[in-house]
Order: structure tokens, then sequence, then C-alpha cells
């Protein structure tokens, strides 16, 4: 079901470049940002009493009594191992960015608390990387794909003059899938104590952030099936049929602003109950869509489209839903242990066009949307212990982000544990680290529905480095 | 955009109005009622502190919950034996704050502390001696609250006085508030 996504994801992104799973990067949750919370599992939105409060829950940062300069660092890596017609093949890549940084200012008070901050966070990470290679036995290529709805293969000598193919699968299918980019926001924060205890808070933030998307694709005809047929009748060359390349390059410009609004309350010294509400976010996508094709001939010919035919540069804009997250966190003698859960309803993502998609495309995307997406409620716990003795201490988490696809298995959401540690010195600087790792399962169509599918078994970890200095 | 931005000030608007609980410290002068909520309101226990408690937090407490703005005042009155202002102020601060909560020792007025207590019950309404008295008891001063409870004086004794433009003027200047220098950093 949910691949028929995928499908389109990667292939017909000659015509129709959008999908859902467009919709559905930007519309997911990141993996969230400074060490500390990540460290807990970003169960967080009951904490949020440093920095990061301006990320996971602006009233917490009414908690903060000291000048606050934080500032971190990641280094992520993932894996992929793919499975295409039974062969595994494995996948590496990573990435090395900001985390964060920022800083909070109190504000004296003769009562309650004031405070306001600003920060930046590294907010989504789109890296990723699938490789494939492998021989389709089936009746289907992508020439003949792309035949259904483009002169590709036409302009390729691969038809004849009337657009029918004598290709009939049976190539070896070869390529890979390149994904990069993150979104990163800054966030401009107040919060304070609106009654004893019982704070709130809001983040305005201003996003940005790339992502680009490399798909390859090249089909041989390792067993010479069509040789000796001549594909383009009354052109000899086309005898001599040895592998066709189609690769397309996704580019995206981002920029998008958001509000969170929070609220946070203090029972006693126990606990903690933090609720945030995330108002949708308008990303706006500038989007420059490159499409590259060639057939490779016996005698050295080579044959390929000029790329301006078929590429588009197109704006529009992609809301996504609300975010509604509730958590409690408890405090038993040093031992702090905190839950929280987050609604999401994928079903109110939409696109709107700015420029070049046309109401139709629009309107067809938001049908998909709504057809085959829906709500899921997120969970992440974690816990912290200080030893007092030495200021030092120790995190872990688990978290679940779950799929945006209706009747995913559980298999298709991504889970993760964290860890983390913390260490203060001369009871101002705090140098904190977490270690986070994720796994979940995927898959994708290189074109139709369940012809060419990779299934991918993914797995991610990322390392924060951080610190803050509170004067 | 603008949405944004007029949701930030609405949020942030109560601060400005009368009755918000946070009360910014702009040297601004203090209703009675004021006054008397801030009194009551020191000497509750300050549960985002105690949340943090030096005894399961350690060196936390202080990073998360001492704010910039309260000081660590020396003692300046003998004790007599070997006693030094170098161990008073580890004292107070390896101090449990489960205990000796920190809004509790104000300059004088209630307190948990047995030596605080006993000084801030006969302190209370006289403005220059509360904060000296708090300092001598050798507990950690918050200059804020040491401020406040000079201005509730000041302001009580302006509106005893019945004049409150010479009242009040006078009282200004000698406000601790403003001329007291009372620590903040």
């Amino acid at each position: 079901m949910r691949r028929f996504l995928g499908i389109f994801l990667i292939v017909s992104t000659t015509i129709f470049a959008q999908t859902v799973n467009d919709a559905v990067r930007l519309a997911s949750p990141g993996y969230g940002s400074s060490p500390r919370a990540i460290g807990m599992g970003n169960a967080f939105v009951s904490m949020s009493d440093d920095g990061a409060g301006m990320f996971y829950n602006p009233a917490g940062i009414a908690l903060v009594r000291r000048f606050e300069l934080d500032a971190g660092f990641k280094y992520g890596f993932y894996n992929n191992r793919t499975t295409f017609f039974g062969k595994q093949v494995q996948s590496n890549s990573s990435v090395a960015d900001i985390d964060n940084f920022g800083v909070l200012i109190p504000i004296p008070t003769l009562r309650g608390s004031f405070v306001v901050g600003a920060s930046y966070n590294g907010n989504q990470d789109f890296a990723g990387k699938t490789e494939f290679n492998a021989f389709n036995s089936g009746g289907n290529s992508n020439i003949q794909d792309l035949n259904t709805f483009s002169d590709i293969p036409f302009e390729l000598y691969l038809t004849d003059d009337n657009y029918n193919t004598k290709i009939n699968g049976r190539l070896n299918q070869s390529g890979s899938r390149l994904q990069t980019g993150t979104t990163g926001v800054w966030n401009f924060s107040a919060a304070f104590e609106a009654y004893r205890n019982f704070f709130l808070g809001a983040t305005i933030g201003i996003g940005s952030g790339e992502y680009q998307s490399d798909f390859r694709l090249r089909e041989d005809d390792l067993q010479g099936i069509y040789e000796g047929q001549e594909l383009a009748p009354g052109h000899s060359f086309t005898k001599s049929f040895r592998h066709f390349d189609y690769s397309t390059l996704l580019d995206w410009s981002l920029k998008y602003y958001d509000i969170k609004v929070g609220l946070l309350y203090q029972i006693r010294d126990l606990a903690r109950l933090g609720l945030t509400i995330q108002f949708p976010s308008n990303y706006t996508v500038k989007e420059d869509y490159e499409v590259n094709a060639a057939s490779y001939w016996g005698n050295g010919k080579v044959v390929d489209i000029d790329p301006k035919d078929f590429s588009s540069s197109v704006e529009y804009s992609i809301i996504t839903p609300f975010k509604f997250t509730g958590g409690l966190s408890l405090n038993l003698y040093g031992l702090i242990v905190s839950g929280q859960a987050t609604l999401i309803d994928y079903t109110n993502t939409s696109f709107k066009d700015i420029s070049g998609l046309g109401g139709t495309t629009v309107a067809n995307l938001n049908r998909d949307i709504s057809s085959m997406l829906g709500s899921v409620l997120n969970y992440n716990f974690g816990a912290e212990y200080t030893f007092p003795m030495i200021d030092m201490r120790v995190r872990a988490g688990y978290f679940v982000q779950k799929s945006p696809y209706k009747d995913d298995p559980s298999e298709y959401d991504k889970k993760f544990v964290t860890f983390g540690a913390g260490y203060l010195i001369d009871g101002e600087l705090s140098i904190d680290a977490a270690y986070v790792m994720g796994w979940w399962n995927d898959f994708g169509d290189n074109y139709g529905t369940n012809l060419s599918r990779t299934y991918q078994d993914l797995k991610y970890s990322n390392f924060i480095l951080g610190m803050s200095f509170r004067f | 955009m603008k949405y944004n931005i007029f949701l930030l000030a609405f949020l942030i608007s109560p601060l400005f109005f009368s009755g918000c609980y946070t009360i910014i410290d702009m040297g601004q002068p203090l209703s009675n009622e004021q006054i008397t909520e801030l009194e009551d309101d020191y000497n509750d226990v300050d549960e985002v502190y105690s949340f943090y408690s030096n005894r399961y937090f350690g060196g936390y407490t202080g990073y998360h919950a001492l704010p910039w703005w309260y000081t660590i005042t020396p003692v300046t009155v003998s004790a007599g034996g070997n006693y030094s202002q170098s161990d008073d102020l580890k004292v107070t601060r390896r101090r449990d704050s489960e205990q000796n909560s920190l809004r509790n020792r104000d300059g004088g007025r209630a307190s948990s502390l047995g030596t605080s207590g006993s000084t801030a019950g006969s302190s209370r309404g006289s403005s220059g001696s509360s904060g000296s008295s708090g300092s001598s008891s050798g507990s950690a001063t918050k200059s804020g609250s040491s401020n406040s409870s000079s201005s509730a004086t000041k302001s009580s004794n302006a509106n005893d006085s019945g004049n409150r433009n010479s009242g009040s003027s006078e009282n200004r200047s000698s406000s601790g508030r403003n001329s007291s220098g009372g620590g903040r950093k």
C-alpha cells in the first residue's frame, strides 16, 4: 500500500515531480536536537529547562534562571541494506552538521520569571542512500514505463515511429538513489510564569534548508535478449541495444516558518507537566527538476536527450499538520523519568500551488494525501540520573515515530534508542553527549507498483556533542 | 508572519498587565497589595529550586535554579573560633535546599533557618536593617528580594506620611532598590 507512493516518488517524477512522499518528508518530525534532550529520548516537552526548550517546549525556558550559551555538533551515519530481486547491497552515508546553538536571557524579576532567547536548531535530516543491482526477469522495465507517459524512449530510438517498443523486460537493473539535505530553524522564544509554577511560552521559528535526490537507473541487456532486433525500424544501429541510462536530479530550496506555543506546570518538586501545540508550518519549495537519459548501442553509438526538454522549475507550498504533544516527568530522588506522546494527523498535510503546478495537480496530490496517510501517535520515554557527588548525569531513552502511511505494519515505524551523559564543570559549564540509534524498514519502487521494488533495512546512528555555559 | 508576531505579542502581553504573576524588576514602585503578595511569595518554598535539590543533584542545583541576579553575600560578622568567610560560603552553597529555601533567606524575613527566622521577624517593616541582618546571618542573600523589602518599607512610609510627593521622593532616594548595591552582578 505504502509504496504506491514510492512508485511516484522516483519514477513518475518526469511529469509529476511532486508526490505524497514529498509531503511526508517535510511533515515528519526530525530526530531531535541538543544532546540532553536526545539522550532522554526526546521526551523533553515536560522538561525543556534549558536552551533546547526553545525547540521542544518554549514554556520550559521560563525555568532558566541564569544566562545560557549553548552549542552542539552532530555526526550522523546511515546504513541501508537493500534487497532487490533476492540480491542484497549495503549502502552507507554520513553527514556532519551543526546541531544547535543559542542564548537564553532571564530577565530579573521580583516574582515569577520572564526569559527570552534565540537559538538555531538542526531540524530534519534527509540523508540516505539506496543501491541495487539485480536481474529483473519480469516483463517490465523503466523503458516501458517511461513510454507510457513520455517521449524519452522514442527520442532514444527505443520505439518505432508509433511509440511501440519491442523491449519487454528481462534486463539487469542497477542504480542508486542518493539523498542529501537538512533543515534548520532559527527560534525566537519568550516565556514567563503566568501563575505560580505555571509557565507559558511561545516560539517563532524561521527555517530554511535544502534537499537533493539523485536517482540513477541503468538497464542492461546482459543476456543479449534484444541482440539483432531492430528496436527502431529503419535505424540499423538499433539492432545492438546494450543499455539504457536514466537519471533524475531533484533539487529543493526550502524556506518555512512555524510557531509553537507551550505550557508547563510544575507540581511541587515532584513532577512537571508539559503541553505544546505546533501550528502548521508553511514550507515554500523552490524546485528544480532535471532529467537525463541515454541509450547505448553496440557500435559505440550513444543517443541522449536534451535535458532542457524534460526539466522544470516550479514553486509551491507544503503545509504540514498541527502537532500536539503532552508529556509528564517525575522527579524520583535524583532520577528524572519522562514520557510524552505526540499526535500528528498527516491527512491535514496539503500542497498549495505558487507557480507551475496547476490546480488539478494540486487537487490530485491533496486527494492522494487524504486517502493514503493517516493520523499517528508517536511516543517518547527517557530518564536522567544525576550522581550528585561528582556532578555527572547519565541518560537513556526510547522513542517511536510511526509511519504516516495508512495500514503500514509496525516494522515501518522508526524506532530509536538513545544514551547520553553530562558532566558539570565548576557549576557553570555543562558538557553533554548523546548517541542515538534507530532502525526501521522501508521500500521503494523504481517505477510502477511492485515491479522493480527495493526492500530496505535501514539503520541510523547519530552522535551529538554539546556544551552549555551558564553564568 | 504577522499572525505569528501578533500571537507572540498576545502571549507575553500579560506581563504588562497588573495582576500577572510575574513582576519584572524595572525599579518600578509597587502597590501595597503587590508588596504583601511579594512578602507572602518569598515565604513560600521555591519549588523550581527544590526540584533540583542539592541532595540529589549536587552542583546542578545552582546550575539550574540559582538566578543570576541572586548573590552569595560574604559574611561580615565574626562568629568566633576558627570561623572564616570562606568556610561560611562553603556551608551556604552546600546547604540542602529542601531545608533551606533560598527564597526564605532574602534579607531577614521569615525563614526556615532558625537564625534568619528570628532576625526576619524582628526586621519586618524596617528597611535598611533587614538587608544587613539577613546578610549577617550568613545566608545567601537575594539582592532582588532585599531590594523589594526596602521598597516595601519605603512605600509604607510614604502612605503613612500622608504626603505622597515628599514622602515618595525622599524614600525613593533612599530606596534599597537603587542604592543598596545589593550584589546584582
